[in-house]
């Protein structure tokens, strides 16, 4: 029973519409503020130099297209991997940090939020477990197949 | 010869003794055998009758359109007695009124009366023929003659035949296949048909459908007067003495009408009309019977086999024309029809081929179609299974779109970042080693700033360092250096992966014009390392 529920389709559906409305949550604030979010991204000391500026610059618009297709069912299975290495990374970076001891926030919604801690690296984790469970238990409400059945049934 | 009655009677009672003893399959006073024997008698005496009352129906006939002179009135006894035979001959061998079991004697006694009734008529017949025979001499009309000598020989010969009825042996040579050829009548039949071919030309066809047509008759006096009868219409005719003949001739010819006669030896009319109909080139050939036979079953028989027609003997020369006339135009009609259809046939054929010519084009279409449709859903199917699985070129297509986005939305976005550092554009303050830095420290003759954000700064730094962060940087400088002097030796360190701090606050510091900055790229850690002091 309880195998039943943890592996259902909709609970699938459900974790898939929460992570699709998170990723564009996220990235809504990081769009307007580029060059807090850039030292969000140095803080964590993962990236070279050279290219946080980069990262900060796109990964905001990846985070947002991959929130919208994870919300919208089309190519989900694709974006919930990309979305699946996005939560991966930014939980090592915070685990890192964390063992490092570092003195830094979040950056997860604001610049100025909270300062990292085991707390935060457990929620990130949950993000993980929801987005592998999203990955290969998601089959509901897919909007592509909606479009893409008919031609199935077009027979001369 | 004139006979009187009591001598026929006695006659009689003599052939009917020959009659018993006569050789057959059947006894004499056996129905079969009788009923055999009064057909062909009858078959016989018609026959002469009707080449009598034909040729001189025809010769009136001509010499009405000729409106010359001529010995017609003799023409007309001789057309009227022949007529009068043929009532005779009718009434008295009706096969009706021979009743089965009438004995040999009393079946006599009928032929006896027969010959009774027969002698006045047949005696007018002989006279006038001779008349008209030496009234055409005197005229000196030799091909009218001719014919009427013709007339004659068959009056005769029919006088000869009745003469003989009380006579078995006589009366047996009639029957068809046993009947000796009469070569002096045929002679006579072949002139007068020569004569008649020759008057029909005076006179001017009618106006008639003309065809080639077959006339097929064991009796030679009725094929040539069939013949001569035709050929003034116009129409090519062709003749068969047996039913053989006739097939081989249908065979080998085309015909547009056929006149059968019904008794004739090898095959007789009835044979060869159920092979024409069994026969697919034959089937459609009209085909008219004429029989001396006047019995309502044949002339059945004969249309229920397939006969467009059946004509009695003697016939009416007129209406035999008449006849071959409505059958050739029902024929031409019919053929016209036939034409019509196989007309129309061609060009239903040709629509046909050309609709079965788009339909292949349509099938070929469809089937590029289905070619097409196949791909498609294939693709489609393709595109599906991607869905299903992860998608190396979908995940570059989001990240290489959503990095064109972010470079476009950098590039219009007033609070812009540089893509770039700025250390690489900008010239490098010079680089000092942890160890210098730890002379200098130890004299106190160098100020140490760290660059690090504050937060780090608390966690340790060189004893005496001076925060200055490059995010505080204005804020700070303002409070803590505004009264430095610009030629004091300042050593900036803080650097890590992501972030070269001291280039930058150092950079910031010569563009307020201090002159003596170093920078000791090695950061805290190198320090650190060395085991130089450090402050929480």
């Amino acid at each position: 029973m309880l195998k039943e529920i943890l592996t259902h389709r909709y609970l699938a559906l459900i974790f898939r519409l929460y992570l699709g409305g998170l990723f564009i949550y996220a990235s809504m604030y990081k769009i307007n503020y580029t060059s807090e979010f850039a030292e969000t991204i140095a803080s964590y000391q993962i990236v070279p130099y050279w290219a946080v500026n980069l990262v900060a610059v796109g990964l905001p618009w990846i985070e947002l297209i991959c929130g919208t297709l994870l919300l919208l069912g089309i190519r989900s299975r694709s974006a919930a991997a990309l979305a699946c290495f996005f939560l991966v990374l930014f939980t090592t970076g915070l685990a890192v940090n964390l063992m490092r001891d570092a003195p830094i926030s979040c950056g997860c919604f604001h610049t100025l939020g909270e300062k990292i801690s085991w707390r935060t690296l457990v929620r990130d984790l949950a993000w993980v477990i929801m987005i592998l469970h999203v990955l290969f238990l998601d089959r509901a409400f897919h909007l592509e197949r909606k479009f893409s059945l008919p031609f199935r049934t077009v027979r001369i | 010869m004139v006979t009187s009655e009591p001598d026929m009677i006695e006659r009689s009672s003599g052939a009917s003794l020959e009659w018993q003893q006569e050789p057959g399959p059947s006894a004499p006073g056996d129905d079969p055998a009788r009923h055999a024997l009064v057909a062909n008698l009858r078959h016989e005496l018609r026959n002469t009758l009707s080449a009598i009352i034909g040729f001189s129906e025809i010769l009136l006939e001509d010499m009405e359109q000729a409106d010359g002179p001529g010995p017609s009135i003799d023409l007309q006894y001789v057309n009227r007695a022949g007529k009068q035979i043929l009532e005779v001959i009718i009434d008295i061998l009706d096969p009706g009124k021979i009743e089965a079991n009438l004995s040999n004697a009393d079946f006599q006694r009928i032929l006896i009366i027969l010959q009774e009734r027969l002698r006045i008529p047949l005696s007018t017949l002989i006279s006038h023929g001779e008349a008209l025979c030496e009234s055409a001499q005197k005229a000196e009309r030799q091909g009218l003659a001719d014919d009427l000598h013709v007339i004659y020989g068959l009056a005769k010969q029919l006088k000869e035949i009745v003469e003989q009825l009380v006579f078995p042996a006589s009366v047996a040579s009639t029957i068809p296949g046993n009947a000796n050829k009469k070569p002096d009548k045929a002679k006579a039949i072949h002139d007068a048909a020569d004569i008649i071919q020759a008057m029909g030309s005076l006179s001017s066809p009618r106006e008639a459908p003309q065809g080639c047509i077959l006339v097929v008759d064991d009796d030679e006096a009725n094929r040539s007067l069939v013949c001569s009868c035709l050929k003034r219409a116009g129409h090519k005719i062709i003749t068969a003495e047996n039913g053989r003949q006739a097939l081989e001739l249908l065979t080998a010819h085309d015909f547009d009408l056929v006149l059968l006669d019904i008794i004739m030896p090898e095959m007789n009319g009835y044979q060869v009309l159920k092979q024409m109909r069994n026969t697919d080139r034959l089937h459609n050939i009209p085909v008219i019977m004429i029989s001396a036979f006047n019995e309502v079953d044949s002339a059945v028989r004969c249309i229920e086999i397939g006969a467009e027609e059946y004509l009695s003997k003697p016939f009416d020369p007129t209406m035999l024309r008449a006849r071959v006339k409505a059958c050739l135009e029902k024929k031409m009609e019919r053929d016209e029809t036939v034409r019509e259809l196989s007309t129309d046939l061609d060009s239903k054929a040709s629509q046909l081929q050309a609709t079965s010519e788009k339909l292949g084009a349509s099938r070929r279409e469809i089937e590029l179609l289905e070619e097409k449709t196949s791909s498609i859903e294939s693709a489609v199917q393709q595109e599906i299974e991607k869905i299903r699985r992860v998608s190396i070129s979908d995940i570059l297509v989001m990240v290489v779109c959503g990095f064109i986005l972010g470079l476009v939305f950098n590039a219009a976005n007033p609070g812009s970042v540089r893509l770039l550092p700025q250390s690489w554009s900008a010239s490098s303050p010079p680089f000092i080693d942890p160890d210098s830095a730890k002379a200098k420290f130890d004299a106190k003759s160098v100020l140490f700033v760290d660059a690090r954000p504050a937060e780090y700064y608390r966690q340790g730094h060189i004893p005496g360092a001076v925060s200055l962060p490059t995010a505080l940087f204005d804020f700070v400088y303002m409070m803590k250096f505004a009264g430095t002097d610009p030629e004091r030796e300042i050593i900036v360190y803080g650097r890590d992966i992501s972030r070269l701090h001291d280039e930058e606050t150092a950079s910031r510091l010569q563009a307020r014009g201090h002159r003596n900055i170093s920078i000791m790229p090695g950061s805290l850690a190198a320090w650190q390392k060395r085991g130089y002091p450090l402050e929480e």
